[in-house]
């Protein structure tokens, strides 16, 4: 705890002046033992310069424990550094490995930052695990995608550099979102009454939140009223606005267990992305990585898979059934040690997740860091003030206007004046007033999101329309997306409103007048500053305990039995004591990662019983295989009992004349393939990006 | 006699090749059908009555490219696993376009390096091409207007293992990437051995006083098996011998025999789509294009967008085969495509002796991850692989041959060349054994004298095939005056080939690009696609209307009608532009006023005056 106190005090520090003051959790009185001096700083949004810096800190400071290696280069040119943590770097690929990935999308930066520190953690307080264990860390999984958001303009997309020509049309990049309310992020804008050529209206101001858009509830009439685009023009006049981007692959879909053939961001085949290969080419070349956990938009821990779910071939989609239970062993210790209740749930067709698990057998699991953090219940459902504040009090609870003006984000000048364009709420629309040409109601996706390009997140409402209010009630009208509403409640009443940049106007050169606002890139996706250094520790530790999990496989001290002249049997054991399995069901078919061999060591012929060799694909926790075996052995003979991984001998019993004798030395472990090139360090000092371009609290009718 | 003056024109003419080759063509032209092959010279010979080696083959593809310098030439497109050198023989008449601008047809060979006259077929289709150009119209005209790829090898290193190495008709089928097949952290240490040296993996028979077989007393190399039913008094017979499996030892002394071979994966499992991982389907490889010799192929389609026909030669049995590889994806093949194939296929089974037309899935086995599927499924390329060769061809009468059949196939037409005599060795673990039965030439391989008759037939089905990439010209382009200063220009494109610029498959998953039609040379107002030349309404392309998107492209065997509204004098020039990836783009130009064709003068004017004409009741409405 008292190192939980200082890291807070220090990052206070050195946080920048506009940093977002949230509240730092309370803690307990520390002790008075003096804490170690922290290495890892996180900052928002570090550069490739700023992560090389941090990696040269961590390996000054830990020479013996730390080294660094590179797995690969970005299709933009950029180094994907791996931090190695061992007692020994020589022997590092040669011990059960533990693999953390961060960094594979660009907004969720406190991912990277928490690796960063899990390392400095390990180093610190587990060097003897270090002796047994080697921890590889990628903090930055996905450097192209990492670098754009260390840039000033922010946006939610996880691409890396690969050309991409989204909307076909032979030019490249030529119509990419712009900020055209110079607020620094690029969200949404939306225009009620859009009439063709342009894009017919989809959705409706939620009224619990006008802020919030949802499908318009045909069923109760509701015809859509906004058309919704990202922020931006129509630079190529293809009447498609802000649709053709820089990049690229997103490195976590282009996976190949359950690609998605098609899907703009997936790839145009599985590991196309250099990115994704060398992760992938990096684990089948060490097969001694017992677990894996990545640090990023998928969630395994909170959210347990049951191992029911199968691909259309019949194979786990993601974890067999018979596997689930070491897995679930393992979410909760995280979850005891990281704190967290709630996460997101995602899509993790062709994700480095689902394939580690499902194809290649190693236990890996997808965590989040942190969720939605709880706000004060009475508190939670209310709207916030936003342009539209007029139409959301009409239909809110009475004291919702008093909350919009004690709580802001204040609305902005132009959004309060009465001929602004207030929101249309669902209730507010007149019965029939179909805008011209439109669609049916929900039939059309938001601008952006056709054949697998994601759409603006956050700007549609969940996948299941929430009971509409009746007219006549005087209750509040219920979110569609109710997680939406509480990310809302929680940056309204919690972040100071920084969450979302409130409807505003702005004048457009296509569409005359638009209202510009939305989610704030990433700010769903990491917790506030303070908290990441504090998580990181806990991720830290968590690694540690994780290790302690690790399948241990021993091979027993045989027994012999004299059953005639030269005739022996012999009883041997192989046993799983760890709490994973060594490979998880999709793992274990033939050839896919080296298996365990136990042999004994007479030819074929002179084994009266039991086989010579067997191939363990597989050996869950607590598993024991027995071994019967009669051999019949001259008195000279040396009768040996062996275990091998991936053909090197780890442990060895050897019998002559029916009695226990010393085995031949065994030749040192492989060592596995020569190290990845050394990772260098840019050298170009370069400071560190935060304090020059940090999330502002004062986003757009942000707190005050 | 006609046709002999003919021949002897044509050689004293060889010298001035170029300007009489024209002339040769249009008088063959005129030469009644005749049942002889035009016996045509070829600047490099090749026979084929016999089979190539990996490094033969290049040799070959070296002598071609060298000989048609202003027609081919050769490319490395990657380096084989084991670093061999891959090639590519690039087909391309400059003058009639340069690659990219023409659609093109990829042709491969051999990716089963056991199956290997796939190779020699692709070589043929090669060396046939290159001397018929200039000689033949058809074939001239084919090869002006497509780009062929031709890969006779894809897996080099396989098909060196094949050639150089004891192997079963069946083996080296895998590339050669030491692969731990049995997962016992050890690499191929458990391949067949050789134990006669005779070049071939055969088979063994133990010794066994218990035996399931005997010598055939007449045909000692001939094994037989003794019935296992009881004598009528009651005793059991039993042979001498008992089968032990493949040729070999139990190399890495596992207890198994020859179960960690050379490599040991199927790299025509390895491609993405539909790819599916081990435990669903062997051999395919830890990941899609994990091996230089897939991911070279792919990398090199995706930057090749043109080909819109591909061939991928395997053996054996006599199929022409299309996918699905697996039932799940039937869906992949959407109807208006499935004609085109069976169109082409059908084709097929009337030119090649016995083949049968045959879905991969449904009539063959389930595959995941074949390179066809990926090219059908992935691309939208119309792709067959032809499975050569077929026992039927053995006999006269197109019967299935019987055991006796093949017998007296091997003695009296093949003097027992592909039969190796059983010889008694001894074996480490079991004892005397006797080794012997079938080479590697035993099965799956035409006969070196019937090589070139199998060679010819593919390759001019696959020309049939190559004949169907679209074609376009433009059929019509009419010109009507709206109102004073305002034009309906409406065009229609005609492609005259089975294969659609955009299969539907392509369309459907917006695969590469859309085909574009652009009208230049006056102000477009609006502009749109018409179901037929004859509609009246169209819905519009709101933006950018001079420069229509075509998603699904030109039908085969079909047109496509679209319709701007256009502002201008009479007699402005404008030029209209058809470009596609998988077709030759085309170009014209009219004036406002003047047509290509003749419209019906009684047909609905678009005239102002012509419009309060009521329409038909069942007239539809124009979409909205």
């Amino acid at each position: 705890m008292h190192t939980f106190v200082i890291a807070s005090i220090v990052l206070a520090a050195q946080a920048s002046p506009t940093a977002p003051q949230a509240p730092v959790p309370a803690a307990p009185a520390a002790p008075a033992a003096p804490a170690p001096e922290p290495i890892v700083l996180p900052v928002e949004r570090r550069n490739s310069a700023g992560l090389a810096t941090a990696i040269d800190a961590l390996r000054s400071r830990f020479p013996t424990l730390i080294s660094a290696r590179q797995l690969a280069t970005s299709v933009g040119k950029l180094p994907i550094p791996m931090l190695v943590l061992s007692s020994d770097a020589a022997q590092a690929d040669a011990r059960p490995g533990i693999l953390l990935v961060a960094g594979m999308e660009g907004p969720r930066w406190s991912a990277g930052e928490a690796a960063l520190v899990a390392a400095e953690v390990l180093a610190r307080d587990h060097a003897d695990l270090l002796k047994q264990v080697t921890i590889y860390v990628v903090p930055r999984a996905n450097p192209d995608a990492g670098e754009a958001f260390s840039a000033t303009l922010l946006r939610d997309y996880s691409g890396n550099a690969y050309p991409h020509d989204n909307d076909r049309d032979h030019k490249f990049d030529e119509d990419p979102p712009i900020d055209l309310n110079g607020d620094g992020f690029i969200t949404q804008m939306r225009l009620a009454g859009a009439k063709p050529p342009w894009s017919n209206p989809t959705v409706v101001a939620d009224a619990a939140d006008a802020r919030l858009m949802k499908k318009p509830d045909a069923t109760k009439g509701q015809t859509p009223v906004y058309t919704l685009w990202n922020e931006g023009i129509d630079a190529d006049a293809d009447g498609r606005i802000g649709e053709d981007w820089k990049g690229g692959i997103n490195i976590d879909r282009n996976f190949p267990h359950r690609w998605v053939e098609f899907e703009d961001e997936a790839g145009a085949y599985p590991l196309i992305a250099p990115e994704s290969k060398a992760l992938a080419d990096f684990v089948i070349a060490n097969p001694r990585i017992v677990a894996a956990v990545i640090l990023g938009r998928n969630d395994t821990m909170v959210n347990v898979p049951d191992g029911k779910a199968k691909t259309d071939a019949g194979i786990a989609a993601m974890l067999d059934e018979a596997d689930v239970a070491p897995y679930a062993e393992v979410a909760k210790a995280y979850r005891e040690a990281l704190g967290q209740k709630r996460a997101a749930s995602n899509d993790t067709a062709g994700s480095f997740l689902a394939w580690m698990n499902a194809q290649r057998g190693v236990p890996t699991f997808g965590a989040q860091l942190w969720g939605r953090p709880d706000v004060p219940p009475k508190e939670a459902a209310k709207g916030g003030p936003a342009d539209g504040a007029k139409d959301a009090a009409k239909d809110a609870p009475k004291d919702s206007a008093k909350d919009a003006a004690k709580d802001p984000p204040k609305p902005a000048p132009e959004a309060a004046k009465p001929e602004a364009p207030a929101a249309v709420t669902e209730g507010a629309r007149p019965e029939g007033a179909r805008p011209e040409g439109a669609r049916p109601a929900g039939a059309a996706p938001p601008e952006g999101a056709r054949r697998g390009q994601r759409g603006p997140r956050g700007g549609m409402g969940g996948p299941t329309a929430g009971p509409r209010r009746a007219e006549a009630s005087t209750e509040a009208p219920k979110p569609m997306d109710e997680d939406d509403a509480a990310w809302l409640a929680y940056s309204d009443q919690v972040r100071g409103g920084i969450g979302f940049v409130p409807w505003t106007k702005t004048p457009h050169p296509q569409l005359g007048e638009v209202e510009v606002g939305g989610w704030v890139a990433g700010f769903k996706d990491n917790p506030p500053l303070p908290e990441v250094r504090p998580l990181g520790e806990k991720t830290g530790a968590f690694l540690a305990k994780l290790a302690e999990f690790r399948p241990v496989v021993e091979l027993r001290e045989p027994t012999l039995t004299v059953m005639g002249p030269g005739l022996y049997r012999i009883n041997a054991e192989l046993a799983n004591t760890g709490r994973l399995p060594t490979i998880e069901r999709g793992g274990r078919a033939e050839g896919v990662t080296p298996a365990h061999v136990v042999r004994i060591s007479p030819p074929v012929e002179r084994i009266k019983s039991g086989r010579r060799t067997d191939i363990v694909r597989g050996l869950d926790p607590g598993e024991v295989r027995a071994y019967d075996w009669i051999v019949a052995a001259s008195p000279e003979e040396l009768v040996e009992v062996q275990l091998l991984f991936a053909g090197a001998p780890l442990k060895s019993f050897a019998f002559r004349d029916g009695v226990r004798v010393d085995a031949p030395a065994a030749p040192p472990a492989a060592a596995g393939r020569p190290p990845a090139p050394e990772f260098s360090a840019p050298r170009t000092p370069q400071p560190q990006p935060p304090s020059s371009t940090p999330i502002p609290t004062s986003a757009k009718g942000g707190a005050k | 006699m006609k046709r002999s003056l003919l021949a002897t024109a044509w050689t004293t003419s060889r010298a001035r090749r170029g300007i009489s080759a024209l002339a040769a063509a249009v008088a063959l032209c005129a030469v009644p059908a005749t049942h002889a092959q035009q016996q045509i010279p070829s600047k490099v010979d090749i026979d084929f009555d016999r089979f190539y080696t990996a490094d033969e083959m290049e040799a070959q593809l070296r002598r071609l490219a060298n000989a048609y310098p202003q027609l081919c030439h050769l490319e490395q497109y990657g380096t084989s696993s084991l670093g061999r050198p891959m090639w590519m023989l690039i087909i391309n008449n400059p003058k009639t376009g340069a690659e990219g601008t023409k659609p093109g047809m990829y042709i491969d060979g051999a990716i089963h390096a056991n199956e290997i006259q796939s190779g020699e077929t692709v070589l043929y289709t090669a060396w046939y091409l290159l001397k018929a150009h200039g000689q033949v119209p058809k074939l001239t005209e084919i090869v002006d207007r497509t780009t062929f790829y031709l890969i006779p090898l894809v897996n080099p290193d396989g098909r060196v293992n094949w050639f150089s190495k004891p192997n079963t008709p069946n083996s080296a089928r895998s590339g050669q990437v030491p692969t731990d097949n049995d997962g016992d952290g050890l690499f191929d240490e458990d391949g067949p051995d050789d134990m006669n040296g005779d070049g071939n993996i055969s088979t063994m028979w133990r010794r066994d006083p218990l035996g399931t077989h005997k010598r055939d007393p007449r045909d000692p190399n001939k094994m037989v098996a003794v019935p296992a039913e009881p004598r009528a008094d009651g005793t059991r017979e039993y042979g001498d011998w008992s089968f032990a499996g493949q040729e070999g030892f139990d190399n890495d002394g596992d207890g198994s025999t020859n179960e960690d071979d050379a490599g040991g994966y199927d790299m025509n499992r390895n491609f993405p789509s539909g790819w599916q991982p081990v435990n669903v389907q062997g051999g395919a490889g830890k990941y899609p294009l994990c091996f230089p010799e897939t991911k070279s192929i792919v990398d090199f389609v995706l930057k090749h967008p043109e080909i819109a026909a591909a061939q991928a030669y395997h053996n054996a049995g006599g199929m022409i085969l299309r996918g699905p590889g697996a039932q799940s994806r039937e869906r992949d093949y959407p109807r208006q495509d499935v004609a085109v194939y069976d169109r082409i296929q059908d084709t097929g089974a009337q030119m090649l002796p016995f083949y049968k037309s045959m879905v991969i899935w449904k009539d063959l086995y389930t595959v995941h991850g074949g390179l066809v599927n990926w090219m059908a499924e992935g691309e939208g390329i119309i792709s067959l692989t032809n499975e050569l060769w077929n026992d039927k061809r053995m006999m006269q009468n197109g019967q299935e041959p019987t055991e006796e059949d093949r017998k007296l196939w091997n003695e009296r037409m093949l003097f027992g060349q592909t039969q190796v005599p059983l010889q008694e060795l001894v074996h480490p673990d079991y004892g005397t054994v006797l080794v012997g039965g079938g080479s590697k030439y035993s099965s799956r391989i035409p006969p070196p004298f019937m090589l070139e008759e199998e060679a010819h037939r593919n390759f001019a089905f696959t020309m049939f095939h190559a004949d169907q990439l679209p074609l376009l010209r433009w059929e019509s382009v009419e010109t009507k005056q709206v109102s004073p200063g305002l034009w309906e220009v409406t065009a229609t494109i005609a492609n005259d080939r089975l294969i659609p610029t955009r299969t539907a498959r392509a369309a459907e998953k917006r695969i590469g690009y859309p085909d574009e039609l652009h009208l230049t040379g006056a102000p477009v107002a609006t502009a749109g696609l018409l179901r037929s030349r004859l509609d009246r309404s169209f819905e519009a392309q709101d933006f950018r209307p001079a420069e229509l998107r075509v998603e699904r492209g030109v039908p085969g065997q079909g047109s496509l009608a679209a319709r701007f509204l256009v502002t201008g004098a009479e007699g402005t020039p404008i030029t209209l532009k058809y470009t596609a990836e998988k077709a030759k783009a085309i170009e014209t130009s009219v004036k406002l006023g003047e047509s290509t064709i003749k419209a019906d003068p009684a047909a609905a004017s678009a005239a102002p005056g012509a419009a309060s004409k009521p329409a038909p009741a069942t007239g539809a409405p124009p979409k909205e």
